[in-house]
């Protein structure tokens, strides 16, 4: 599939190879994977465990330095950036949506959306009201100062959600974002990582076992033992393309 | 990161694990007590030690004399090469009646009413007084021609020959005693020692001469000066020496003195006078070579007490290591969700080590305080006075008359604070360090 320069890739992935040492023996882990992601495109990365999913997801998000090829994001070898590299980046361009949620215990649901903005150092007043904004929009407009624990599952990754998209960043990374919910929840959750996706012209990444999301990506690539074996557009895909 | 989002956190997460962060404080607290009590300790020691030489004698003042058997001659010459030396600054001869074998006795009143005996009558180059340290409590320095000190109790010492022997004199210590065993409102004397003129009879080898004294002010009593300061006479070298002439002759009293006393600007410059002093061929005393050796002791214990005191200290430090690895090992998983969303090396280091700083600052402040209220208390107790409020501030800051255990000046509970703060930091940065290389892996591990 030729690209057009106006579709240059967002994410490009270039021969990357990825093995773990475990005492004597060597883990391949990702073959050698070749992957671009279009700007705006929900990517669905889908395998069962072991598949090597998690290993790309951490390979994408600059977490682990790959063993050969590399990581390009909006140009930017991001396997080759140091770990202030690699911060500032995340500040800038990058969001996570996590399946354990992962909001600070401690902060409130407004001062934890507001986190990624307090690393960028934005001051206190003006981060937090963008933060109250953010969760109004994504309906917990009654839970601006609970805690974490005051909240139910689907709460938490709202506000997760909000955490991830405040920044405007460029791609979001969503790990198994529904993996501790409930069926009607899971298509709420997924329903609004896709309305971000679609309003900012955002790229998500998507990573599940469970073949009920790939309905939500346009496009499904499917890893088996580190290797891509499968890589189609959905039909909401072709019917993005197609615009 | 801004620094007060940093500091917030910090406050956020030493405040969440309470009963820990108070434990670890609680070491620091302890080590840095024990550091301020036992330098203090060390402080007052010096200090009560210096005072007890100042009252032996003054710690400023050179004693000179010729060298047994041969040396220099002890003359205005060798007065005035001393006077040249760098830190030097009076120098005076000393003599004494008993110098040149005469006994003598005072009269004052009609007919010699009242009469002392047994009084020391000292000459000094009255032109030094000031340079020598000597105060006066009322009157001028003696300068003209029959002018005279005399000591501050000088006219106790008088007996009233009208009187019946045995209440014929008025006695100071009569009425009640201070704290510090002095009088509290001495009985008056017979007659005022500052305006009344003094007959001074003088006598040797069975010849006798009197001479009129006119006072022309007190000094202030001394010890460490001699007893004229107190009970006693003391008027210029040269007329002293004028009056022994008189009386046996010129028996070249003024070839050379047997004393001369040289005073110095600071206590450290001592040692080097005295030196140059030998060097002239004479013998010299002073009570450097008492202090030296008092001092060097001192100066030992010291560093012992506070070597101890820094034990706990550091025991405290290993304390904070402890928990900050603890605190890091239960946020592992929040350090790897601070460095998914972004968060620089730098702050997660920042906050690690202000998490530690904080403690070894909290430790210091409150343990100065602490450390203030047992010194006070000790001190308290060592005055074994019941306490009121001024006992409670010469406690704290000393006070004239009080020799206090522990003496916390101002610049150690300073240092003591910066060294808790120091020790917060230096112990924080190994876990600070950990906290540092943690992924951001560790956000994404299920848990």
């Amino acid at each position: 599939m030729a690209l057009s320069p106006k579709e240059q890739p967002i994410i490009q992935v270039k021969d990357l190879r990825k093995e773990y040492s475990l005492e004597d023996e060597t883990v391949v882990a990702l073959k050698r994977i070749n992957l671009n992601i279009r700007r705006g495109e929900i990517c669905c990365i889908f395998g069962t465990s072991s598949s090597g999913k998690s290993t790309l997801l951490n390979q994408l998000a600059g977490m682990e330095k790959p063993t050969r090829g590399g990581v390009y994001i909006g140009g930017v070898p991001i396997s080759r950036l140091d770990e202030d590299g690699l911060a500032l980046f995340r500040q800038r361009h990058l969001g996570f949506v996590f399946q354990a949620y992962n909001l600070l215990p401690e902060l409130t649901a407004t001062e934890n959306v507001a986190l990624p903005l307090m690393f960028r150092g934005i001051p206190r007043q003006q981060r937090e009201e963008m933060a109250r904004k953010m969760l109004c929009r994504v309906g917990l407009s009654h839970r601006l100062d609970h805690f974490p624990t005051q909240m139910s599952g689907g709460q938490q990754q709202r506000a997760g959600i909000a955490r991830a998209f405040i920044a405007r960043p460029q791609v979001v990374f969503a790990d198994e974002p529904t993996g501790n919910l409930d069926t009607a929840t899971t298509a709420e959750i997924m329903d609004m990582i896709c309305s971000f996706a679609d309003r900012f012209h955002q790229t998500i990444v998507l990573v599940t076992h469970d073949p009920e999301m790939a309905a939500y990506a346009h496009r499904i690539v499917k890893l088996i033992d580190g290797e891509i074996v499968s890589d189609q557009l959905t039909a909401k895909g072709r019917a993005a393309a197609s615009m | 990161m801004k620094y007060e989002d940093i500091f917030k956190m910090c406050v956020q997460n030493l405040r969440r694990r309470r009963s820990r962060t108070l434990l670890t404080l609680l070491g620091v607290l302890i080590g840095c007590c024990s550091i301020v009590i036992m330098v203090s300790i060390g402080i007052g020691m010096t200090q009560s030690q210096k005072k007890m030489l100042e009252e032996m004698g003054d710690l400023t003042v050179i004693t000179v004399n010729r060298k047994q058997g041969g040396g220099g001659k002890l003359n205005d010459k060798a007065v005035s090469s001393i006077r040249s030396m760098a830190g030097v600054v009076g120098v005076t001869p000393k003599v004494s009646l008993e110098d040149y074998n005469c006994t003598v006795r005072l009269y004052a009143g009609d007919n010699d009413r009242y009469a002392a005996e047994w009084t020391s009558v000292a000459g000094i180059d009255t032109r030094e007084l000031d340079n020598m340290g000597y105060k006066l409590v009322s009157g001028t320095a003696a300068r003209g021609e029959g002018q005279v000190l005399f000591g501050q109790y000088a006219a106790y010492s008088y007996s009233d020959s009208l009187r019946p022997k045995g209440s014929n004199m008025v006695n100071r210590w009569e009425g009640e005693l201070d704290r510090s065993g002095n009088p509290l409102s001495p009985p008056d004397p017979f007659f005022d020692a500052a305006s009344t003129p003094i007959v001074m009879e003088l006598e040797a080898n069975g010849k006798k001469q009197r001479f009129t004294l006119q006072p022309s002010g007190l000094l202030k009593e001394d010890y460490a000066k001699g007893s004229e300061t107190s009970d006693g006479v003391l008027m210029d070298v040269a007329q002293l020496q004028s009056y022994v002439e008189q009386l046996q002759g010129s028996g070249g009293t003024r070839q050379s003195y047997k004393t001369v006393l040289v005073k110095v600007s600071d206590i450290t410059k001592v040692s080097q006078v005295e030196k140059q002093i030998r060097e002239l061929g004479f013998s010299t005393s002073s009570m450097e070579s008492i202090r030296k050796p008092m001092e060097k002791e001192a100066r030992q214990k010291q560093m012992m007490l506070g070597g101890l005191g820094a034990i706990s200290l550091f025991v405290a430090a290993l304390g904070i290591t402890n928990t900050m690895i603890m605190s890091i090992s239960e946020r592992t998983r929040e350090i790897g969700i601070m460095k998914s969303l972004g968060c620089c090396v730098r702050d997660i280091r920042i906050l690690f080590l202000s998490e530690a700083g904080v403690i070894g600052l909290l430790g210091g402040l409150v343990g100065c305080v602490v450390s203030l209220l047992i010194a006070m208390t000790v001190n308290l107790v060592s005055f074994a006075a019941p306490p009121g409020p001024g006992l409670i501030v010469a406690a704290l800051f000393g006070g004239e008359g009080f020799s206090r255990i522990c003496v916390v000046p101002l610049w150690l509970l300073l240092a003591a604070v910066v060294f808790s703060v120091a020790i917060g930091l230096g112990s924080g940065y190994y876990p600070a360090n950990r906290a540092v290389q943690i992924p951001a892996l560790e956000a994404i591990k299920s848990g």
